[in-house]
């Protein structure tokens, strides 16, 4: 597996009444199966799978594939900017804007995609005493 | 090297750390006692001789918890700032820092010994923080602002500081929810939930008793004790599983199937070959339908389909990976398969 | 939603109201924050499991409300707040302390946890002769609700008493109850395996989920001191209960027939037919009794600690359960200057009952028989005898000693040594090589809080004015008979399996599998250096390998660097950037048996 996560953060305060946060988190993962190696070769005309009378049955044991529906590549980004402005000794602002990005590049089976989106705002208004 | 070769190698350094630590006794070496240091001819004077020269810091303490302590608590122990700080009469007459006990100056096995007068840790001393250096004011804060148990830094913030590694995983696609509570400010999880930070004799957990003990206290529907166990599961949940957090789903360690198959084989049917398509033959669909007990799908089925159902997701069909009292389909499997 | 911010705005100017009258009143000292407001989400998903899933995400605008409050009323002291996001996503918690008497702590919150919906379309496998006509056996499945979204709120409620004696005795007694109720409520996705034979049939449907763990733990701690030492004893008692208030889901399992021929064969290998319930977790309850004594003699600087815990877990439904035993101690002594040693010990017993369970099903079905080419109804009874000895079962003792030395001002050396043995009672069916486990962990590390003895300087600005802090620490560990599962695959040949069903194949296992390791390797190195007042540099570097010489010649190894900035251009700006990095790579043999069934 292989991870990268790079984290951001910034907080300013340009005046004592006024504050300004951004943070972003963003990660990029992996986690995949890198090969299957036998130990032996396999022979088509095995007994035990090849065509005998009576019964039909075959069988491949090829598994270079199994990495496509087993590996996982996934993104997340988580973006929030924070701000909030004092405007007397009592009462206080604050907006706040939240993105949040999941990324699911190899969905496992490949209609269960769970990418998505959701951006989340709010307004709030404090009083304190 | 071998392991015994390294065995005997890490001996001998943890025996050489202790010889010349013995050996330093006879030797004039800069040496701190972990033991609380004195004041020569210091004697108390009570907390409001402090509030002469330190009023803000004295109101605040006054009203936090350490200035509330009742008289019939940590009976025999000196209360207020001379509690911690020592006797003061030396510095209320010099006003020198040096003739009082300040945290700057003290080790940090001192500082933890003088917390440790009042509360009562009994793993501290012997647990990984203080081993590694750390003291109690590394994390806490008597005075000045702070946060929930006098935190210098919110939890899990002020873990991050030291266990970055840490913090990578729980920003994995599969986590438990801390990052969820950094990010919101509503209560999800932190560190402390689960982690003993004052010491344990299991691990740094909260538990005296497995590891799975402390999972179970939140996941207790697994603990069981079940007819049908699956091995790892009664051995150790982290032997499957990372709590901090995982690319794979459900914080395993490794995707399915391969997590599985570290410890299992492959299902014979994984080879079975299928070009793909309709079920050419009507009967054939006729029994599926016809006995099936709930309604299947029954086609077009795509090529190598037996190799994409048995290599995808064992718990798909073994469902009860952590156990079960019902049993599976099978007779002369015994209903071990853990898919009911 | 109108009804809710009307309600947000009448508490906010209560508070208001509330917060002038009590200005006037004398010995009251209180603080109040009230903050009210509205939020909005906007989600563009096919599923919410994965970019929100612990975020309710309920797409609109919602009103939202928080308040906090602390402060004294004469000798009482009280704190408490509350965060109102959505009905899915609250916390409370208040505090109170009674002149010392008595202290309480109380916290509720819950929030959402969407859950997985496995679509289970890979479970699509029709087999094939040549590509002429396609013979079963089939991978079918079921799913109920397809594109339904599930999850669960969970929720939890803790309170913690503590009442003191209130007379100045000799010693301090305290005693505490604390309570704890986390409930999960909502719906999962529940699968089972309804069929083999005619087809592998998963079917999936919904399940209710209602679940609540019940915490009930009661104590005391009692303190003394004296000129010799610090003594303390301490008892709890813990009750736990666990238990499912909803129904179990329920399928009709299907009636087993020749894929092929609809042939009726399989009656007696399938244990059971017809609607039965799944997915159902037992009720159980835990009792656990804790004790711990700990002494401290200041002159000594000597600790001596020991404790026991007894405990007892019951499956409810099954009448099943297990008893852990365990006693652990440690000696901790710094009375050489500059030097702390350690030693603990710890015992833990637990013993699982063998379970012995018959199963007997009562099946009838009416079906069409192609081979016969007509109906058949069929009456018969299946029994499953089944004798389970635990994995569970084992002693396991320990021993360790650690030290650590002051070098020098800042400077500690460390170095710690750790024995276990897990003696388990089916050693032979889960260690590798048939013996106990046998643990031998071993660390040494260097800890330091430096302060460079000179001072140095870039253009006139001072640099690393303040203490660089540094950790090395490297951890081995050589394990002996690891955990594994002892035949846990079949590696070789053979030519008399003919008519030979797959239960029998599983007997033939005689190769030990596992994925723990029998030596590990663990180098962590960690460094701060406070370049300047306002730059800080923060490195960490840890690197773990795994290996195992078994048959499946287990290997995992990980690769984890991180570098992380802390800057402050000016006093009310700060920046913090960083970077994490992880490699790993984890490497089995694994089998594949073939097989002609």
């Amino acid at each position: 597996m292989e991870g990268h996560t790079g984290i951001f953060n910034i907080n300013y305060l340009p005046t004592e009444d006024f504050s300004f946060n951004v943070s972003c988190v963003y990660t990029d993962s992996k986690a995949h199966i890198e090969s299957f190696n036998y130990d032996r070769e396999w022979d088509p005309e095995d007994t035990a799978t090849s065509k005998h009378a009576g019964h039909r049955r075959y069988y491949d044991y090829d598994f270079s594939q199994v990495p496509e529906y087993s590996d996982l590549h996934i993104r997340e980004l988580d973006l929030v900017f924070n701000t909030s402005y004092r405007i007397n000794k009592n009462f206080a602002l604050g907006l706040e804007y939240n993105y949040l990005y999941y990324g699911d590049e190899e969905p496992i089976p490949a209609t269960y995609d769970t990418t998505g989106r959701a951006h989340i705002g709010m307004l709030t208004l404090t009083y304190s005493y | 090297m071998s392991d015994k070769a390294y065995l005997k190698a890490i001996r001998y350094v943890v025996l050489v750390l202790a010889v010349f630590g013995l050996s330093c006794c006879a030797h004039k070496l800069i040496s701190i006692k972990a033991q609380i240091p004195t004041i020569e001819g210091a004697e108390y004077v009570g907390s409001k001789a402090c509030s002469d020269c330190h009023e803000e810091i004295y109101s605040a303490f006054k009203s936090s918890i350490h200035g509330r302590l009742a008289a019939f608590e940590v009976v025999g122990a000196r209360k207020g700032c001379e509690g911690c700080h020592g006797p003061g009469s030396v510095h209320v007459e010099s006003t020198e820092p040096k003739d009082i006990l300040t945290f700057k100056s003290l080790t940090p096995a001192e500082k933890s010994e003088i917390c440790l007068q009042c509360h009562d840790e009994p793993y501290w001393r012997t647990s990984e923080h203080p081993l590694n250096g750390n003291a109690c004011t590394d994390c806490h804060k008597v005075h000045g602002k702070k946060e929930e148990k006098l935190l210098v830094k919110a939890e899990p913030k002020l873990c991050y500081d030291c266990h970055q590694d840490i913090r990578m995983k729980t920003l994995y696609p599969s986590h438990h929810p801390i990052w969820e509570q950094e990010r919101t400010g509503r209560k999800r999880m932190t560190c402390s939930d689960c982690h003993a930070v004052h010491g344990s004799p299991v691990r740094m957990l909260k538990t005296e008793e497995r590891i799975n003990d402390l999972c179970f206290r939140c996941h207790a529907g697994y603990q069981g004790p079940f007819i049908y166990e699956h091995a790892p599961v009664v051995e150790n949940c982290t032997i499957c599983h990372e709590p901090h957090g995982t690319v794979a789903n459900n914080l395993l360690k490794q995707n399915e199937p391969f997590i599985c198959l570290q410890c299992h084989e492959f299902h014979f049917h994984a080879g079975k070959t299928s070009p793909g398509g309709e079920l050419s033959n009507a009967t054939h669909k006729d029994i599926l339908v016809e006995n099936a007990g709930e309604k299947p799908y029954t086609g077009p089925f795509p090529a190598s389909g037996f190799r994409i159902a048995y290599t995808t997701k064992c718990t798909q069909c073994h469902s009860q990976i952590h156990g079960s009292d019902l049993p599976s389909l099978s007779i002369p499997g015994e209903g071990k398969a853990l898919t009911r | 939603m109108l009804k809710k911010i009307g309600i947000f705005l009448m508490v906010f100017v209560c508070a208001l109201f509330l917060s002038n009258a009590w200005a006037e009143e004398g010995g009251k000292d209180v603080h109040i924050k009230v903050k009210t407001g509205v939020h909005g989400a906007g989600v563009d998903a096919k599923t919410k499991v994965k970019v929100g899933e612990y975020d309710v995400l309920d797409v609109g605008a919602h009103p939202d409300f928080s308040f906090s409050i602390d402060g004294r009323i004469e000798g009482t002291y009280f704190s408490g707040g509350g965060t109102y996001y959505e009905d899915e996503d609250q916390a409370y918690h208040a505090n109170i302390d009674m002149q010392r008497y008595v202290s309480s702590e109380f916290s509720y919150h819950r929030f959402w946890h969407w859950l997985d919906h496995d679509p289970l379309t890979n479970l699509a496998g029709a087999s094939t002769n040549n590509g002429e006509n396609r013979i079963p056996p089939l991978v079918t499945y079921t799913n109920y609700e397809p594109g339904r979204e599930y999850g669960i709120m969970r929720s939890e409620m803790e309170s913690k008493t503590t009442a003191r004696v209130p007379m100045e005795l000799p010693f301090e007694l305290k005693t505490f109850f604390n309570y704890r109720k986390e409930v999960r409520r909502g719906e999962r996705q529940a699968l089972t395996m309804g069929g083999k034979c005619s087809a592998c049939h998963v079917v999936s449907k919904g399940k209710r989920v209602n679940e609540y763990i019940e915490d009930y733990n009661p104590g005391f701690i009692a303190k003394y001191r004296n000129g010799i030492g610090r003594f303390s004893l301490s008892y709890e008692y813990l009750d736990r209960k666990f238990g499912e208030n909803s129904l179990p889901p329920e399928i009709s399992y299907d009636i087993p027939a020749h894929p092929g021929t609809g042939e009726h064969k399989f009656d007696s290998k399938i244990l059971y037919i017809g609607k039965h319930p799944y997915n159902e977790l037992p009720r159980s309850r835990k009792w656990s009794h804790k004790a711990k004594l700990n002494a401290y003699f200041p002159s000594f600087s000597t600790g001596l600690f020991t404790g026991g815990i007894f405990s007892r877990t019951e499956n409810k439904d099954e009448d099943l359960r297990f008893n852990l035993k365990s006693i652990f101690s440690r000696l901790s002594n710094s009375m050489i200057p500059g030097l702390a040693l350690n030693v603990h010990f710890r015992w833990l017993d637990l013993a699982n009952e063998t379970a012995h369970k018959q199963y007997t099903y009562n099946n009838k079905y009416t079906a069409y028989d192609h081979k016969e080419g007509d109906y058949v109804t069929r009456e018969y009874t299946n029994t499953l005898d089944y004798t389970r000895e635990s994995a569970m079962s084992r002693d396991e003792w320990e021993v360790g000693f650690d030290g650590s030395y002051l070098l020098m001002r800042g400077v500690t050396l460390r170095g710690s040594y750790k024995w276990r043995q897990i003696n388990r009672d089916l050693d032979e069916l889960y260690t590798q090589g048939d013996d106990d486990t046998e643990e031998h962990i071993a660390k040494v590390g260097i800890n330091a809080r430096y302060r460079l003895p000179f001072n140095l300087s870039i253009a006139g600005k001072p640099i690393l004015r303040l203490p660089v802090m540094a950790r090395l620490i490297y951890r081995f560990e050589s394990i002996a008979h690891p955990f594994a599962n002892v035949n846990g695959v079949y590696t070789g040949e053979r030519t008399d399996a003919e008519d030979v069903l797959y239960g029998q194949l599983q007997d033939w296992r005689d190769t030990t599998v596992t994925n723990q390791p029998t030596r590990r390797d663990d180098i962590r190195f960690d460094i701060t250096l406070p370049i300047m007042d306002n730059l800080s540099l923060t490195a960490f570097y840890r690197w773990e390998k795994e290996e195992n010489d078994l048959a499946n010649g287990w290997k995992n190894w990980t690769h984890m660097p991180s570098v992380s900035i802390w800057y402050a251009p000016f006093d009310k700006l700060n920046f913090t950037v960083s970077y994490l990095y992880r490699h790993g790579k984890t490497s089995t043999l694994l089998c594949e048996p073939i097989y002609n069934g």
